[in-house]
């Protein structure tokens, strides 16, 4: 389980997130919605430790850190080193032996060639296989299904169900609402910095459509699209 | 942009000018004294800055943002900005068709791309451990190459120095893998304590680098039986002072080794009893940096 309670972030006097309160439990799967800037990313990197931050992150284990797996939105890699390459620093860095990796390459990614050379798609499914190798109990998936194709995205929606019938805390972030709806418990909204709605499973259809009354509404008209 | 990685040293702006234009000059009058052969590399120098340029991907963005005539304008003018002073320093040296050469193929630069794409995999000793010497590897195998060739050289002709270079140019390359930060995510990933890790990626340095001098060492040292306790002076020396490097990276992480710690690493090597200071000194910076990625 991971506690947050008063979580607050500045960026010199810009303050980006407010007072935040959440608890993600094990064996849920956690979506986190909002819109470009609202503040996913520094609350991730806050859980992830990456960021100073006032208030408190606590987890039911000795370190959070040490079991938690972080898929950034884009992950970088170093020119030169190959997918395998990646993998095994990612695993040699938790202290994970790795075993029959060409047997576990079940996005078949071609692990001898450099990953910095990789389609958008591929940089994402090697990121997210090295993080499952390190056998984390914690994920955060920063928008996982971005550049993806369509078989991958059926993979990985169905990986997200395995880790949480094994008990792991998975957060989602992504703007692809049926890929939220096909994977999560439950959908927090964020917006300037601050939590302002929970939905729950029962709730994501009617959600959805408020989403897009209350973003779309008249602004498309206003467009003038001719 | 350059105001700003100049500000990124710790230093004002001009300070770093003024540092560059005298290193620029020093190396100058250094190189023509030196070597008859200073206004090749000279040349050579002024179009490796050039052809920076022309990368692929940057002259893209430009093309997509400018019409073509206007976008060979800024190419050339570019080009003939980062030419100028060697042209300069040429014109001083009176070496008239060294300019020539050195514009002709600037102003030809300008109107070309390039893209380095290594479609084979090149192969390395150091897969086990990844980052630094897998990829640095990869990048500087060549410089490996001339190292035993120089060693096979000095053999050949007597030249212990000219081995005993050889060996610390391999240092010189491994030391180049740890100039630049990497990404704080691969720090963060560590499930390791900072002591740990600084103690982590000591050793990998220690053990891949013995690997690659092993050759040099074992040869030199049947060559030069009588001279092979300097080389271990000098290997120890090049140990101690990648290690000064990889203990100022992280002592500056995540941020360059700024100026004044740069200053400090050349002071070290001028005067190496420093070293009994600046050590302690990095590997409590390195420690203090660490931990906001690391384990307690």
């Amino acid at each position: 389980m991971i506690d947050i309670k008063n979580l607050s972030k500045y960026y010199g006097s810009k303050q980006v997130l407010k007072d935040i309160n959440l608890s993600f439990e094990p064996s849920k799967v956690y979506g986190i919605v909002g819109e470009n800037g609202a503040g996913k990313t520094t609350l991730f990197r806050c859980i992830a430790g990456l960021e100073s931050h006032e208030g408190t992150i606590i987890a039911d284990c000795d370190e959070l850190r040490a079991h938690l797996g972080f898929l950034f939105t884009e992950p970088f890699f170093f020119s030169m080193m190959t997918g395998r390459e990646y993998i095994r620093l990612l695993c040699n860095a938790r202290n994970v032996t790795l075993k029959e990796l060409d047997k576990r390459n079940i996005f078949h990614l071609p692990l001898d060639q450099y990953a910095s050379t990789y389609s958008t798609g591929m940089k994402k499914k090697l990121a997210l296989t090295a993080i499952l190798l390190q056998e984390n109990d914690y994920f955060i998936l920063d928008e996982p299904f971005n550049g993806v194709d369509i078989q991958s995205n059926i993979i990985i929606t169905e990986i997200i169900h395995r880790l949480k019938e094994m008990g792991k805390t998975i957060i989602i972030s992504s703007h692809i609402f049926s890929t939220l709806s096909a994977t999560c418990d439950e959908i927090q909204l964020i917006k300037d910095g601050r939590f302002i709605r929970k939905v729950s499973q029962d709730e994501f259809s009617l959600l959805e459509k408020e989403m897009k009354e209350v973003t779309i509404g008249s602004q498309i008209d206003d467009l003038g699209l001719k | 942009m350059i105001n700003r990685h100049i500000r990124a040293f710790g230093v004002p702006p001009w300070v770093g000018y003024l540092a560059v234009l005298v290193a620029f000059i020093g190396f100058s009058l250094y190189a023509f004294l030196k070597t008859e052969w200073a206004v090749y590399i000279y040349v050579i120098l002024g179009l490796s800055w050039v052809a920076k340029l022309s990368e692929k991907r940057r002259n893209d963005f430009l093309k997509t943002g400018f019409r073509r005539k206007e976008y060979h304008s800024i190419r050339i003018l570019e080009n003939a900005i980062i030419s100028l002073p060697f042209c300069l320093f040429l014109g001083y040296e009176r070496e008239f068709w060294a300019i020539g050469v050195l514009l002709f193929m600037a102003f030809f630069l300008a109107l070309i791309n390039y893209q380095w794409t290594l479609s084979k995999t090149i192969p390395t000793p150091f897969s086990r451990r990844p980052f630094e010497f897998p990829v640095g590897f990869r990048k500087t195998f060549y410089g490996f190459g001339l190292a035993y060739s120089l060693t096979f050289i000095a053999i050949w002709v007597g030249n212990f120095n000219l081995g005993a270079f050889a060996m610390m140019l391999v240092f010189f390359i491994t030391l180049t893998y740890y100039s630049e930060p990497e990404q704080e995510f691969y720090v963060w990933i560590h499930s390791m304590s900072a002591t740990q890790f600084m103690m982590y990626k000591l050793k990998t340095f220690f053990i891949y680098s013995t690997i690659l001098i092993v050759p040099i060492v074992m040869a030199l040292g049947v060559a030069f039986s009588e001279s092979i306790w300097i080389l271990a002076v000098l290997a120890l020396l090049g140990y101690i002072y990648v290690s000064l490097i990889i203990l100022a990276k992280y002592g500056a992480y995540p941020s360059k080794i700024n100026i004044p710690d740069g200053f400090l690493i050349g002071l070290n090597i001028v005067f190496p009893p420093l070293l009994l200071l600046a050590i302690p000194f990095f590997w409590r910076k390195s420690q203090r940096r660490l931990k906001t990625y690391l384990h307690d």
